[in-house]
């Protein structure tokens, strides 16, 4: 079933009734952190290395049509291409250009969010090309018909179980139930298909102006295979992956890993720079990159510009209150959590995302980890503010909110119902202190009590207290 | 030069204001490309003497590679046997049709069989040089080439990697250099930095080995060369 950022709400409410991912989503919560806790406590220039990135990609954002057009010079002179990609829908016609200019049958892919974004398999899959997806979460929720729920863990919320009867489903090999087996079993079956495929489409960590280079950054290898075995490899990337050198490079992949999954070093770090040359026995014979945009462009000199810092790590997901209690579907969107929710109102507009930055108490952690220092809070804040000030809200919520502000900007009417307020909610918590139920509170009393107030608002006991000790308050 | 990189390029340049930028700016900018300083560098990796190679070994075990230690080529070529009869594996190598793999003797193994050449399906276990080697790590470099065809790292089951203690470098900038060095600046098609055998954590959040990589990897260490 496909899930729209519209219906978050909804979303949330099927999310919170699923038991197998509130169990898996605990787990995570509990050792993401720990992990990269671990990681960056082996590294003491962890927080200047956090310093040096967001440098490094602040300056390229601010010269990001330079770095482009070396990139895309130093790719042709290595024998390669780059598409300029506008939207989505461009996207997908030159990739499917691409793969019938071979007369592909099979596409594998390694991971890639951008195809994700640009929705390719099914358009692959419209136009008589079949794609296959070798990142093993990936190629898991393929074969689930589900989008990625994690950035960098696309079938975190499958369990164990859940694999061995979609391996059996669709292999009808034996219902394997170790997760060794399981892992030889999906191997088995992906290896052929590098050898079978026509094209190998991969996505790209970063681009490297200096050389025309595109990075992976894999555990697995299928990036590797993918992109080595095929007659031709695609690259998509969007814009701002681009970075001046290998110097640069070196800072990223110092906190990326560790980052991610509190690895000092992913396992696979993979440079690819233009097709197989003269004497090479092996490698793509053509080398295409796709450079997306999809509305990023336009965030260049505004105040979500900040967002483009993001290298997608998923350590803001990691740590958050929200992604860990209702997962990455409920979001409906390419990117999850609050790096999702602030990036996906550029994706698919601010109209269908409204609720996304919505999603957050703003606790901070998000950005308190974040290696580029992207400041999310502040980030959903602004959309936030452009939500309202574009009417996308129900009428309702309008109204709330204007409501609240018509008391909160006469401090004297607000006080005075306030304290009302707050005496009213005093005197139902009784001796107990706590509210079983309350007219308009029953999303908080449903689940748990709430905690009813002292009987004076912070304001009358901050007074109270100044005029005891003698001071006049202002 | 099509009509939406115009577009996009257009939007970006009104975005960064880009009409402002001098010629001396955009000489500084190729400057910042063509003389890359290095940023920061973890102190730990500033060793020197056989704490490199220490270094090195030490990361690599931690990433799940197998290491033997040995102090020539003939021991190598005796290791890669060892190797092989330890894991109850065919008496059957893909090598690297590299000169830096000579000085083992794969001709004269007698019955051990050598194949010259890229990965095919069938290959069960191969044997490679590497480029360099960073200690900060444990993280092989390797580069494709004539004689260095990258998929024997990711195909075969097995991988057995020779790597010399004059091949390592303690960091990552080091070996930049050494790749720059290669070519007059050109990078080769792909290079690859493996880092231990391949892995995923994408069935119940669990650490599987050998996802769609080598299963094993396995350095050979050749102290002193």
């Amino acid at each position: 079933m496909e899930r729209t950022a519209r219906a978050f709400k909804e979303n949330v409410k099927e999310a919170l009734q699923q038991e197998n991912l509130a169990g898996v989503l605990d787990i995570m919560s509990k050792f993401s952190p720990i992990g990269r806790n671990i990681a960056i406590g082996k590294l003491p220039e962890f927080e200047a290395l956090r310093d040096d990135a967001r440098d490094i990609k602040n300056h390229v954002l601010a010269n990001l049509d330079f770095y482009l057009e070396e990139y895309e010079a130093k790719v042709i002179e290595s024998g390669g291409h780059v598409h300029w990609c506008e939207t989505h829908e461009e996207a997908r016609q030159k990739i499917l250009e691409i793969c019938r200019s071979v007369d592909a049958k099979l596409v594998t892919k390694g991971k890639s969010m951008i195809t994700e974004e640009m929705h390719l398999n099914a358009f692959l899959e419209d136009n008589g090309i079949i794609p296959v997806e070798t990142d093993m979460g990936e190629y898991i929720v393929q074969l689930a018909d589900e989008p990625p729920s994690h950035i960098i863990g696309p079938a975190i919320h499958k369990t164990k179980d859940e694999v061995t009867e979609l391996f059996f489903k669709h292999h009808k090999t034996q219902r394997w139930t170790e997760g060794e087996d399981l892992m030889l079993e999906g191997r088995k079956i992906l290896r052929e298909k590098y050898f079978e495929a026509d094209v190998g489409i991969t996505g790209a960590n970063f681009l490297i102006a200096e050389s025309g280079t595109s990075v992976i950054v894999t555990n697995e290898g299928n990036g590797d295979l993918t992109q080595s075995l095929p007659k031709v490899h695609i690259v998509c990337a969007s814009l701002e992956k681009v970075i001046p050198s290998f110097e640069d490079f070196s800072q990223f992949i110092r906190l990326l890993p560790r980052s991610a999954t509190g690895q000092e070093i992913s396992v696979y770090t993979t440079f690819s720079t233009g097709p197989k040359r003269a004497t090479d026995p092996d490698g793509p014979e053509d080398y295409h990159v796709v450079l997306l945009d999809a509305g990023r462009s336009k965030l260049l000199g505004t105040q979500y510009q900040e967002v483009l810092r993001c290298i997608r790590c998923a350590a803001c997901l990691n740590h958050c209150p929200v992604y860990t209690a209702v997962g990455g579907h409920a979001y409906g969107a390419t990117y999850q959590g609050p790096i999702g929710a602030a990036l996906d109102p550029v994706i698919v507009g601010l109209d269908e995302a409204r609720h996304l930055p919505n999603a957050s108490s703003f606790c901070g952690r998000c950005e308190a980890v974040c290696p580029v220092r992207i400041p999310i809070p502040k980030i959903l804040r602004y959309w936030r503010a452009e939500a309202f000030e574009s009417k996308s809200q129900p009428l309702k919520e309008r109204a709330g909110l204007s409501l609240w502000t018509w008391f909160a900007t006469r401090p004297k009417l607000y006080r005075l119902l306030a304290g009302a307020g707050v005496a009213v909610l005093a005197k139902a918590g009784g001796a107990k202190g706590h509210l079983k139920r309350f007219p308009f509170l029953s999303g908080w009393t449903n689940h748990r009590e709430l905690p009813a107030p002292e009987g004076k608002t912070f304001q009358a006991l901050y007074k109270k207290a100044q005029k005891e000790k003698g001071r006049v308050s202002p | 030069m099509t009509d939406s990189r115009a577009r996009i390029l257009g939007r970006i340049k009104a975005g960064v204001n880009a009409p402002n930028r001098s010629a001396a700016d955009i000489a500084v900018l190729k400057a910042r490309i063509e003389n890359a300083e290095r940023g920061i560098i973890p102190a730990f990796t500033k060793v020197a003497g056989t704490d490199v190679a220490d270094l090195f070994l030490k990361k690599a075990e931690a990433q799940n590679n197998t290491v033997a230690r040995v102090t020539s080529a003939e021991a190598a070529l005796l290791e890669v046997r060892n190797f092989l009869r330890q894991n109850n594996l065919p008496a059957k190598v893909k090598i690297s049709p590299s000169d830096r793999l000579d000085d083992l003797k794969f001709d004269d193994a007698g019955d051990l069989e050598v194949h010259r050449g890229a990965a095919v399906k069938e290959d069960v276990t191969s044997v490679t040089p590497v480029y360099c080697a960073v200690a900060e790590t444990g993280t092989m470099v390797t580069m494709s080439g004539a004689q260095t065809p990258s998929t024997l790292n990711f195909v075969p089951e097995n991988h057995v990697v020779i790597v010399r203690e004059s091949d390592l470098v303690t960091a990552y900038e080091d070996s930049w250099d050494k790749v720059r060095e290669y070519g007059g600046g050109k990078i080769p098609r792909t290079v690859n930095w493996l880092s231990g055998p391949s892995r995923s954590g994408d069935i119940a959040m669990t650490m599987y080995m050998g996802a769609h990589g080598p299963r094993r990897q396995h350095i050979i260490f050749i102290e002193g060369q």
